[in-house]
């Protein structure tokens, strides 16, 4: 439970930004923090010091929180579990000196004759297939020897993650602050293939077998619904499913209208019609395909733009979902700190008008450190809580 | 027991490994979850 002192400042942060990502107009331009391993190394730590110790998450972002003001943060996860795909043997994730970093060279794992296959028994085809394919452990025979390392792998897997619960309501109490998506990795079906199955082979596939991968899609869209538990869970404010886009940016308008639209609003029906948002992180420059893109149900959806032109975004879409975005990272990282303001006083004079706007960072503080000067950020986020006020 | 038997009993007993420190929304979902968290 949230403390008496902080439930106020709790209870305003979530209706600010609840209203903008609806579209309304809130009391001020909601700030939001998409933080992620960039905190380890600002609070001293690399992600490897987290690996070892998970209860170092909390203190990292109780620091980052009273450092820097945000309405919101995006979530709260360990780094990749890089030693439990160690101790499988296999995996695309591979420590790097201090990092993590994520090798797409071990994506391809399914061959182009195999959708047929994925798409008669998913289940089977991950446990028989996928699985002996990504991690030496699982294509092993038998033997007493393979069920202890596999049980030890799961009980690093749950040293890892097993505190998050508990750090997530430290967190909470402590910080007064909400985060923003729920935990359920609900990603589109054909990103599931190009990510983790095909790879970019996937473009040749929609040429050479397009009803194979359909139908791979359909399959897949249904064990993503399980697998994210909507059915099970139940509608929070301020919060949303999260979809983070890959392969639009790299298919034709057309493509994208038979490939990949109509499973995207699939899971925006699917998920509006038991109450629950959707965020779409359009990752890349979605400009081709914003008259696609105006046709999603209004305020169904919270997009997050990164290399889109913010100000054509919000005339072109604003009418059709809230709109989070528009610093720029680069700035931040190597602007002088006035122009930092100035961007962000610009950003606010242009967008906030009319509300559902969240003034965001363009990308994700995801890497190690080096992507935002920590004082201009500090700068910006302050002066847009003061400056971005509705009147 | 056969091999292909005691495989299945491993994964299932990961399966349930995994739900100790998951959403409590049945095995069904969490064996889709234990797959898609493989996946990436």
């Amino acid at each position: 439970m949230i403390d008496t002192i902080n439930d106020k400042t709790y209870e305003e942060k979530v209706e600010r930004f609840d209203t903008a990502m609806r579209g309304g107009i809130p009391d001020r331009v909601p700030v939001f923090g998409t933080i992620m391993s960039w905190i380890y190394y600002y609070c001293g730590y690399t992600e490897n010091d987290i690996i070892r110790d998970p209860m170092l998450n909390l203190e990292c972002y109780l620091k980052v929180c009273r450092d820097f003001y945000f309405d919101m943060i995006f979530t709260i996860t360990p780094p990749p579990v890089v030693t439990y795909k160690n101790l499988l043997g296999g995996g695309a994730f591979q420590s790097a000196g201090d990092t993590v970093q994520f090798d797409t060279t071990k994506i391809q794992c399914m061959e182009a004759d195999e959708y047929k296959l994925l798409s008669k028994d998913f289940n089977g085809f991950m446990e028989k297939v996928i699985l002996p394919r990504k991690f030496a452990l699982f294509a092993e025979d038998y033997s007493e020897d393979k069920y202890n390392k596999l049980i030890k792998a799961q009980e690093e897997y749950n040293r890892l993650f097993g505190s998050l619960g508990s750090i997530i309501e430290k967190f909470t109490q402590e910080s007064a602050m909400p985060n923003f998506i729920y935990p359920a990795g609900y990603w589109h079906p054909f990103d599931v293939i190009m990510d983790y199955l095909r790879n970019f082979d996937i473009m040749s596939d929609i040429r050479r077998r397009p009803d194979e991968v359909l139908e791979a899609c359909d399959v897949i869209l249904k064990f993503i619904y399980e697998a994210a538990g909507i059915e099970k869970r139940k509608p929070m404010k301020a919060k949303a499913f999260q979809i983070p886009m890959h392969a639009p940016i790299y298919l034709k308008p057309k493509d994208f209208e038979r490939f990949y639209f109509p499973y995207l609003l699939n899971m925006i029906d699917f998920a509006s019609q038991k109450g629950f948002m959707v965020e779409c992180f359009f990752e890349g420059d979605y400009s081709h395909l914003y008259d696609y893109l105006q046709e999603i149900p209004k305020y169904k959806v919270v997009g997050m733009f990164e290399k889109d032109d913010i100000r054509l975004v919000k005339k072109k879409l604003g009418n059709t979902m809230g709109i989070i975005g528009g610093m720029n990272t680069y700035t931040l990282k190597h602007g002088k700190k006035q122009e930092c303001l100035d961007m962000a006083k610009a950003l606010i004079d242009d967008l906030a008008p009319g509300g559902g706007w969240i003034f965001c960072q363009d990308k994700m503080l995801s890497c190690c450190g080096e992507e935002v000067n920590a004082d201009n950020f500090k700068a910006v986020t302050e002066f847009v809580h003061e400056y971005g006020v509705y009147k | 027991m056969e091999d292909k038997q005691k495989n299945d009993v491993i994964l299932d007993r990961l399966i349930k490994e995994y739900m100790k420190i998951t959403d409590e929304y049945g095995y069904k979902t969490a064996k889709a979850s234990f797959f898609r968290m493989l996946l990436f």
